[in-house]
């Protein structure tokens, strides 16, 4: 099959998230965000649709500081998943959410019903869910739920590991409740196959007083993008996002995201750090909309950027759209090359250019990694960008 | 140890150093003094392979090796050490990191093992406690948020883990109060055992008293145009450059 020509009357299993992805249409080269990431060729790859190829998840060493949650090629294995009690999982009717993200309905639509977890109090443990692949030119839709219960608090990680995924599309759809008064953060770690694509379609639903903090890092993957559109439409609901994104050689990878704050005193924070050598392309699209009812709100944007080799390349669009006065508002983008006093300094002390380069390079991704609350996360983030 | 000859060095479009000789045996302590912009920081910066630093003539040859050919972490890992004038600050890198890195890259360079982690924190904090160096200083970042005096003992705290053959040291004295400038000297002091060799920039007797010159020189307009012996900082100190006949316009 391919996406672009495909025959969805055949296997969609969600009609009416079918009929959305039919209305809003597939991203083409022309659509300014898709502009570097060769989205024609993505769509019309023939890939096998799904992977039942069984992985040997039971040889995965689990980390007894963590909870784990299996979904090996995007099948969720509850045999060999540790979960708490206070998790609980539900297959619920489809409920399509409205998004203008067409990749969002394009998972849904091959998804027969909702799957959710459940987090119905706080984790004395970070629950950790290990995505595993082994897949050749296959499409993968997975769609997940989160939803934390009202006042508490959670640490989630989103590990993505592959075996092996040659010309394959894994499309995810995470879709976060954080209930009045909760806090959750998430982590996503990927490193995957340099042969593959990602696109990671993030929902996050913030009630009243509640935080979703999510922090990302892509290193792997050759086209690797993260989707969010938050709407920040109750009192004190807040959001931030902060993220590093290290490519080599032809990788692709970026953010597009929008906040729109409809209530008042809403939060919004998106920062991306980019590290880019060789010829790759990074991208940072994000728009903040702040309604004329969303008095006192807050809303940040910031990019990054370190392009190592002159064929790096960083597309930053920081966009803003007031329609009140009353808030706090920044955006900017800045783009540049190590500090060579910086290097210098190191390689004058022993240390060579290649390990000096390194060391900075980690220095910065540190930034991102000390605002992990959790220790034993941060812990674990700091092993994953360290290799 | 170290033979220059007849260098040049160019920094952008200016030409600082212009021809400059100097030869530097093992255990030899030599000053170098001059008046502002006349290339006293160029020299090290030169020696040590600085990114701004273009030889357009002349030679450097330490250890029967031409310097140019060197990379500036080899320069190091070969024993050049420079003290910098503001040494930089680079945050996000411990500084006990950094420093354990630095000494596994020399002792890699010279094809030994690594140090084990229990051994070297015995090393680093003996030298610090040694030489009067804040054990705080150890867990913070290199230099960042350091006083100017931290900075100069971070310095030397470097120095004494990597234990250079030659002793670049860049005005380590300045902006230090007379405490702090004796306890550098110790340090330095402390490393010369008669086959290192020192070449140090200061516009102070206060630091020559401490650490003895064997030979002083002074640099104009990017040659050395006058050299001595210790009495020759004294004969500085008392009567200037001017006094000397040396004139201050640079060219």
């Amino acid at each position: 099959m391919t996406l672009a020509n495909y025959d969805f009357s055949q296997s969609v299993k969600d009609q009416d998230a079918y009929k959305k992805l039919k209305e809003i249409g597939f991203p083409t080269r022309k659509t300014e965000e898709f502009r570097e990431f060769d989205i024609d060729n993505i769509l019309s790859n023939v890939y096998k649709l799904n992977c039942d190829k069984k992985i040997e998840v039971a040889e995965y060493i689990k980390d007894k500081n963590f909870y784990t949650l299996f979904i090996a090629n995007g099948m969720i294995d509850f045999v060999h998943s540790d979960l708490p009690q206070c998790i609980s999982f539900k297959t619920k009717h489809k409920n399509t959410l409205e998004s203008s993200n067409s990749l969002y309905h394009l998972s849904e639509a091959f998804i027969e019903h909702d799957n959710i977890l459940f987090i119905n109090d706080n984790l004395d443990k970070p629950l950790k869910i290990v995505n595993m692949y082994d897949a050749r030119e296959s499409f993968l839709p997975t769609c997940l739920h989160i939803k934390l219960k009202e006042g508490c608090k959670a640490e989630v990680i989103d590990l993505f590991e592959c075996i092996c995924l040659d010309d394959s599309f894994v499309n995810i759809n995470r879709v976060f409740y954080a209930e009045e008064n909760s806090m959750l953060n998430y982590v996503k770690l990927q490193n995957l196959d340099l042969k593959s694509i990602l696109i990671c379609n993030y929902i996050p639903k913030i009630s009243k007083n509640a935080t979703f903090n999510s922090i990302s890092i892509d290193l792997g993957a050759r086209t690797s993008l993260n989707i969010t559109s938050v709407l920040l439409d109750e009192i004190y609901s807040s959001f931030s996002s902060d993220g590093i994104i290290r490519l080599d050689e032809h990788q692709r990878a970026g953010n597009i995201a929008s906040m729109e704050h409809k209530a008042e005193h809403t939060n919004s924070n998106i920062t991306c750090k980019h590290i880019l050598d060789d010829s790759s392309r990074a991208l940072f699209e994000v728009k903040s909309i702040v309604k004329h009812d969303a008095k006192f709100s807050k809303t940040f944007q910031n990019s990054q950027t370190i392009l190592l080799k002159d064929g790096a390349r960083i597309n930053a669009n920081p966009k803003l759209i007031l329609d009140t006065d009353e808030l706090e508002a920044s955006h900017g983008a800045t783009t540049g090359s190590l500090n060579e006093d910086e290097l210098y300094y190191l390689m004058s002390r022993g240390i060579d250019e290649k390990k000096s380069t390194r060391i900075l390079i980690n220095a910065i991704e540190l930034q991102v990694i000390d605002k992990i609350e959790n220790e034993l996360v941060r812990e674990l983030a700091l092993k994953f960008i360290e290799g | 140890m170290l033979k220059i000859k007849n260098l040049s060095v160019q920094i952008k479009d200016k030409i600082v150093l212009k021809g400059l000789d100097l030869d530097i045996k093992p255990g030899e302590i030599h000053a170098l003094m001059g008046s502002n912009g006349a290339g006293k920081s160029t020299l090290v910066k030169a020696l040590s392979g600085h990114y701004d630093c273009k030889v357009t003539d002349g030679e450097m040859i330490y250890k029967d090796k031409n310097l140019q050919e060197l990379s500036v972490s080899d320069r190091a890992n070969e024993g050049i050490f420079m003290s910098f004038q503001n040494p930089t600050e680079i945050p996000g890198v411990n500084n006990m990191y950094f420093l354990k890195t630095a000494l596994n890259e020399k002792r890699a360079y010279h094809k030994l093992g690594e140090i084990n982690i229990a051994e070297f924190l015995k090393f680093v904090k003996g030298k610090a406690k040694e030489f009067n160096v804040g054990d705080k200083m150890l867990k913070r970042n290199v230099n960042e948020g350091f006083s100017g005096g931290e900075k100069k003992k971070n310095e030397l705290l470097q120095m004494l883990v990597l234990e250079p053959d030659l002793l670049l040291l860049d005005e380590i004295d300045s902006g230090l109060d007379v405490d702090a400038i004796k306890a550098i000297a110790n340090g330095v002091n402390s490393l010369l055992d008669g086959k290192r060799s020192v070449l140090m920039i200061t516009h102070y007797d206060r630091l020559l008293e401490l650490i003895k010159p064997d030979f002083v020189h002074v640099l104009h307009d990017g040659k050395i145009v006058k050299s001595g012996d210790y009495s020759l900082a004294l004969e500085i100190d008392e009567k200037g450059f001017e006094g000397l006949g040396i004139n201050h316009d640079i060219s």
